[in-house]
């Protein structure tokens, strides 16, 4: 019994970090004012990256930068586009994806000699904890109160909020908007990328990321863009997928069912509850100044 | 977003300016495939120059250009599906989700309903597009009718219903819809078709009356996409429809205030656009399978999001769009089997001609419009 | 008393592309002094005081501040090398971030920490609220402060960064004639505890009330700077327009014929559920009468209009037009009995800019059989044709009717859009700010097209922010406060005053009228 509730625990926990991540990530840019449905391809890069990383670094810690890295590198990208080149934010992230999915195949074949797979990484271990566990426990105990300290008790969380409310008046306070998209696309970025890393840090295989960014927006929709709200949500989620791994749920519940259940869950809450749900009021706009 | 027929006579200038952003799309793009091949083949440059030779022949093999018009058809009906939400202000991207229901719902007809004679296939083709169109609308509905009531967002109500619908089609072939006899191929799938609905080969069709090579994989679903595209075309360019929903896409507020409901041609738009998703692999479902399974080609919808995007949401623009893309596709492959560059840098490549693209006709628009103002300004008075 | 020049601009010229907006202007600014700023629209007001302000750079010329008791050089890269040297503006459109509380949107960009103590920042703003006199609730979102206490904000917020020159850009246009008082009362204690400011209006007896130097800009030039003493509202307005101005348009002289528009009982509800935006309200226009609507903005105008014309559904009443009830019914069938509207807000409501005149020019009739055959498919050469009239009747400068609207100047699109208005058949023509944001030579023009439209027995429901432009061109006058319309005012002969409009914006008997902070409150709550 007790055996049984500590797996679905840690189950759940393990399989709501990417997504609990990706909210957070979701979070960052959405509060500036920046859509990005890039997260998933993020999710994609830097599992990759740290595969590859602790793989040929022969370190997990080499693994864990250059994940971050790999998700920086995308997320600067969409910064680049979005807010620099004011395009489409929808449409950036649609060719991010797109990007994320041929580069890390193109990768994969060149470092591991196959486009679908990695080979096996040993290296996943941080002072001697499994750095699955070790990521998926910090987003709950560290990153997400973090978060929130970040975005409501200091000047950049303010000022980040406000050029995602109103980056005009933002601007005509001398609040330089771009920079503070910037600093919440690449935030968002890191924070997500940490979702990929806890992804699975042993194997990384094409289609690994299986739709976990859209569904962290959801998760960060279903939280009203709140930062700890918005990782709770996430655990809906990741408790699905826990039950599913559960010998008598699967005797008893279409597999099927059980992966769609969250979805739907997701459709009613958003029809019963929009209300309440507010996103930023610059959500996705380009700024440009002086109209 | 002036593309009217109408105002290209009188405008070419600036129609020729609109071309300027594609064209630096695909030269920017070009440099950096040369780049990614060359560091792929590790320096060296007689490969890398082999390697856009391949590319260049891809484009005068008969068969590579049928390949090329086959890989194309799908993205444009996708391309079409997402530039008329786009048109309305509405980002459908469940129009992945809306094919794979589409296809299977036309299936459903296909297996347990369609007419058995041969003399009926004609009639069995009309039903299989009028049941597909109903699947896409179906998956379409809960996003529309949630964002006509509640307002809610339908980017996010799409991305789950894309979910919901990959669990759906495999629920249903794996379980009610299977045709997997014991011993057979693990592969999951519906039992086969009756041969009085599966799309004919061009090649059936034409032989006899023309010379049409044997080895071009098209079938009928091009004249049901040529049809659809053709329709589109003239809805949104010579019709109240089409004039309505671009006043929804670009200003709500001041069609509001002409008289247009913006929640029901929102709903409409969505709906129409969920229709057409449905059709977006018949060719793949009723032409080269003859069965239904939910381990086909998927990521059509995503790529036909690029592909209006890039074709500025004009049905001939979509249609250059997807050519452009089946083209990357079809040169892939042929790399892939002459040099083993892996067909995934094309992935990479069509991303960043999207981003380049998009940039460049930005910048492009802006200009344009600063253009004409100036024209304007300058220009009062004496006309 | 205004002490030494604190503030100097010196030779200041900013051109865009096609226009001079600024050539080169001096303008300075005295210790505890109110220096104010007039001109019409376009004239260069704002673009100079962005240029103070650091939002804008000048192509020529010095600004120099006092610093140290001598006046030194400075360049402002943006606003906060502005705020820095202790330069404050509060916009028209108000610079508040909704989402945010009061106290975050003063803090905004000035925290006192990387790491934020709101103790000591609600310490600070409280301390200047006592000596300013500007009280508002510090942990409320500002989207639910009324129009008043938002401007309260604003100054606030000019005020916690230390700024000693405020600049107050037609901070009068929002508010009542009695909330217009005590922002002056409040303006002149800013002056006595050592603050200068520049004011910038276009309304004439305000600047004589308030201000002790007055510069006049006309087409980007400062044409006259002169102390209070030397001015007169005329010579003001002389200067302002290059020409003794005669807006005086003569209003031509029509008996009222049929009812024509007849509102029973109307209530309609606000975005916010079981607020009633529009209560109970009754009114009737009769052909060749202009109705015209006063009240703060927020009172329900905008609803009241919107339920006539189709776009809200009301929950109570009836909407009668020539003898129909036609409430509830879509837009487009109330349109087609013969309704036109010209919106209030042009660029949200009235054009598609990336389209050209002529798709404009059928706006809400393109389903006419005349444009479209079947109503479906669009005749182009017929709505080209149309469009052309248009142009050619109102006077739209333009090469052509296949430029995108966006090509237009503001005076002109807006001509285009009166023009299209009244071409279309129509017996009621509903006027939302009419004339908001075009220049005076536009302006009269305007006037003069809803005079003929008088002349030819239409009924005008008109509603207009500006009291001059009501009391100019209405017959009679209602007054909505808090939804209701609490009286009409007889304005035949043109005899009601500016002060008895504005006494019942406030809501008259029914309420004391000190209290200009619940205004509005109610729909927002």
């Amino acid at each position: 019994m007790w055996h049984t509730l500590w797996f679905i625990l840690r189950s759940t926990i393990i399989s709501s970090a990417p997504i609990g991540y990706a909210a957070l990530g979701g979070v960052f840019n959405e509060r500036s004012g920046v859509a990005n449905i890039a997260l998933e391809g993020i999710l994609l890069v830097s599992s990759f990256g740290y595969v590859a990383g602790a793989f040929f670094g022969h370190s997990a810690w080499w693994g864990l930068f250059w994940g971050i890295m790999a998700g920086l590198l995308l997320s600067l990208i969409h910064a680049v586009a979005t807010v620099t080149f004011k395009i489409n934010h929808i449409v950036s992230g649609v060719a991010l994806n797109t990007i994320a999915i041929g580069v890390t195949r193109m990768l994969s074949l060149v470092m591991f000699g196959q486009e679908t797979q990695s080979k096996t990484n040993s290296y996943t271990q941080i002072f001697g904890i499994n750095i699955q566990w070790l990521v998926a426990l910090m987003l709950f105990l560290v990153i997400a109160p973090l978060s929130y300290w970040l975005l409501f008790k200091t000047s950049l969380g303010l000022r980040l909020r406000a050029v995602g409310e109103n980056p005009e008046a933002a601007d005509s306070l001398g609040i330089n908007v771009e920079k503070m998209r910037y600093t919440g696309i690449l935030l968002g970025g890191i924070v997500t990328s940490l979702g990929g890393i806890a992804l699975y840090p042993t194997i990384w295989q094409s289609g690994i990321s299986g739709g976990r960014g859209f569904i962290g927006l959801a998760s960060m929709i279903l939280g009203n863009w709140m930062p700890i709200r918005s990782v709770l949500a996430s655990t809906i989620f990741g408790f699905a997928d826990a039950l599913r791994l559960l010998d008598f749920v699967q005797a008893y519940i279409p597999n099927e069912f059980l992966t769609a259940l969250p979805y739907v869950l997701v459709l009613i809450v958003l029809a019963g509850f929009i209300g309440k749900a507010r996103p930023p009021r610059a959500d996705g706009v380009p700024y440009i100044r002086g109209e | 977003m002036n593309k009217l027929p109408k105002k290209k006579t009188n405008n070419f200038k600036y129609f020729l300016l609109s071309l300027v952003a594609p064209v630096v799309g695909i030269v920017i793009s070009a440099l950096l495939l040369f780049f990614l091949i060359l560091l792929i083949r590790k320096g060296s440059i007689s490969d890398t120059l082999y390697a856009f030779r391949v590319m260049g022949k891809t484009l005068t093999s008969t068969k590579d250009l049928g390949y090329i018009i086959a890989r194309a058809e799908p993205l444009a009906i996708s391309g079409i599906a997402a530039a008329i939400a786009f048109r309305a202000g509405v980002f459908n991207i469940g129009t992945e989700g809306q094919y794979y229901i589409g296809g299977l719902v036309a299936s459903i007809y296909a297996i347990y309903f369609s007419i058995k004679s041969p003399a009926f296939h004609w009639l069995n083709v009309i039903f299989v597009v009028l049941f597909a169109m109903l699947g896409g609308a179906l998956w379409a509905l809960i996003p529309a009718i949630l964002k006509m009531k509640k307002g809610v967002h339908e980017v996010i109500t799409t991305i789950m219903m894309n979910q919901i619908a990959y669990t759906t089609a495999k629920y249903f072939v794996n379980g009610p819809l299977s045709g997997v006899k014991v011993g057979e191929s693990l592969e999951p799938k519906t039992l086969d078709f009756p041969p009085s609905v599966t799309f004919h080969k061009l090649y059936d069709i034409f032989h006899g009356h023309f010379p049409f090579p044997k080895y071009i994989p098209l079938y009928e679903s091009l004249f049901i996409a040529a049809i659809l595209i053709f329709i589109v075309y003239i809805i949104i360019f010579y019709t109240n429809w089409g004039f309505e929903i671009e006043m929804l896409g670009t200003n709500p507020n001041a069609a509001k205030y002409s008289g247009v409901p913006p929640r029901l041609v929102v709903f409409n738009a969505m709906l129409w656009s969920g229709a057409i998703a449905g059709l977006i692999n018949l060719q793949e479902i009723f032409g080269i399978k003859g069965y239904y399974t939910h381990h086909m080609t998927s990521g059509l919808g995503f790529d036909g999001i690029a592909v209006a995007l890039i074709g500025y949401n004009n049905p001939i623009g979509v249609v250059l769009a997807a050519l452009l893309f089946g083209f990357l596709r079809t040169a892939g492959y042929n790399l892939q089997f002459e040099l083993g560059i892996p067909n995934s840098t094309m992935d990479l490549i069509t991303g960043f001609i999207i981003i380049v693209m998009v940039i460049a006709s930005v910048a492009m628009n802006r200009y344009i419009s600063k253009l004409r103002r100036k024209e304007v300004l300058s220009g009062a008075g004496d006309r | 008393m205004p002490g030494d020049i604190i503030l100097k601009m010196e030779n200041i010229t900013k051109r865009f592309p096609g226009v001079l907006a600024n050539d080169h202007i001096n303008f300075d600014l005295k210790e505890k002094e109110v220096h104010a700023l007039v001109g019409e629209n376009g004239a260069g007001k704002s673009t100079l005081m962005k240029i103070l302000y650091g939002l804008y750079h000048p192509d020529e010329g010095t600004i120099y501040i006092k610093i140290d008791g001598e006046l030194k050089p400075v360049k402002f890269k943006n606003p906060q090398d502005a705020i820095r040297h202790g330069i404050g503006m509060v916009h028209q459109h108000f610079m508040l971030v909704y989402g945010l509380t009061t106290i975050e949107n003063i803090i905004l960009g000035y925290e006192p920490s990387s790491v934020i103590d709101f103790d000591t920042a609600r310490k600070n703003i409280e301390k200047i609220m006592t000596e300013s006199g500007l009280h508002v609730p510090l942990d409320v979102d500002v989207e639910v402060l009324s129009v008043g206490q938002q401007q309260r904000v604003e100054i606030l917020k000019v005020l916690y960064r230390n700024a000693k020159i405020l600049i107050l850009d037609e901070p009068t246009a929002v508010l009542t004639p009695q909330e217009t008082e005590e922002l002056f009362t409040i303006i002149n204690r800013l002056k006595e505890q050592g603050h200068s400011i520049i004011f910038i209006s276009h309304k004439l007896h305000e600047v004589m009330e308030i201000a002790d130097r007055i510069s006049v800009m006309r087409k980007g030039r400062l044409v006259h700077t002169m102390p209070k003493s030397e001015a007169t509202k005329e010579k003001i307005a002389e200067l302002m327009v290059g020409h003794p101005v005669l807006l005086d348009v003569p209003r031509p002289d029509v008996t009222p014929g049929d009812v024509i528009l007849e509102v029973k009982d109307l209530t309609v509800e606000s975005d916010t559920k079981g607020v009633m935006a529009v209560n109970n309200v009754s009114f009737h226009i009769k052909a060749g009468e202009i109705y015209g609507i006063a009240g703060v903005e927020g009172n329900g105008q905008a609803e009241l209009i919107e339920a006539i014309y189709g776009l809200r559904h009301p929950k109570k009443g009836q909407v009668i037009i020539k003898g129909e009830d036609i409430t509830g019914k879509p837009t487009h069938i109330i349109r087609k009995k013969g309704v036109s509207h010209i919106p209030g807000d042009r660029h949200k409501f009235g054009v598609f800019l990336p389209f050209t005149l002529a798709d404009n020019s059928i706006l809400g009739h393109h389903r006419e059989e005349k444009f479209a055959r079947y109503g479906i498919f669009r005749r182009f050469s017929n709505i080209s044709k149309w469009a052309m009239e248009i142009i050619k009747k109102f006077d739209v400068r333009t090469p052509s009717e296949k430029v995108p609207m966006s090509a237009l100047s503001g005076g002109n699109q807006q001509k285009f859009v009166v023009g299209r208005e009244i071409s279309f058949d129509h017996d009621l023509m509903i006027a939302a700010h009419p004339t908001r944001g075009v220049d005076i030579g536009a302006m009269e023009f305007i006037y003069r097209q809803l005079f003929e439209e008088k002349k030819q027995n239409k009924a005008i429901l008109l509603v207009s922010a500006d009291l001059d432009e009501l009391l100019l061109l209405s017959d009679r006058i209602g007054v909505m406060f808090k939804g209701k319309i609490i009286k009409e005012l007889d304005n035949t002969n043109r005899q009601v005053t500016p002060k008895e409009v504005g006494y019942y914006m406030l809501g008259g008997d029914l309420e004391s009228h000190n209290g200009g902070d619940t205004v509005g409150g109610e729909q927002i709550a």
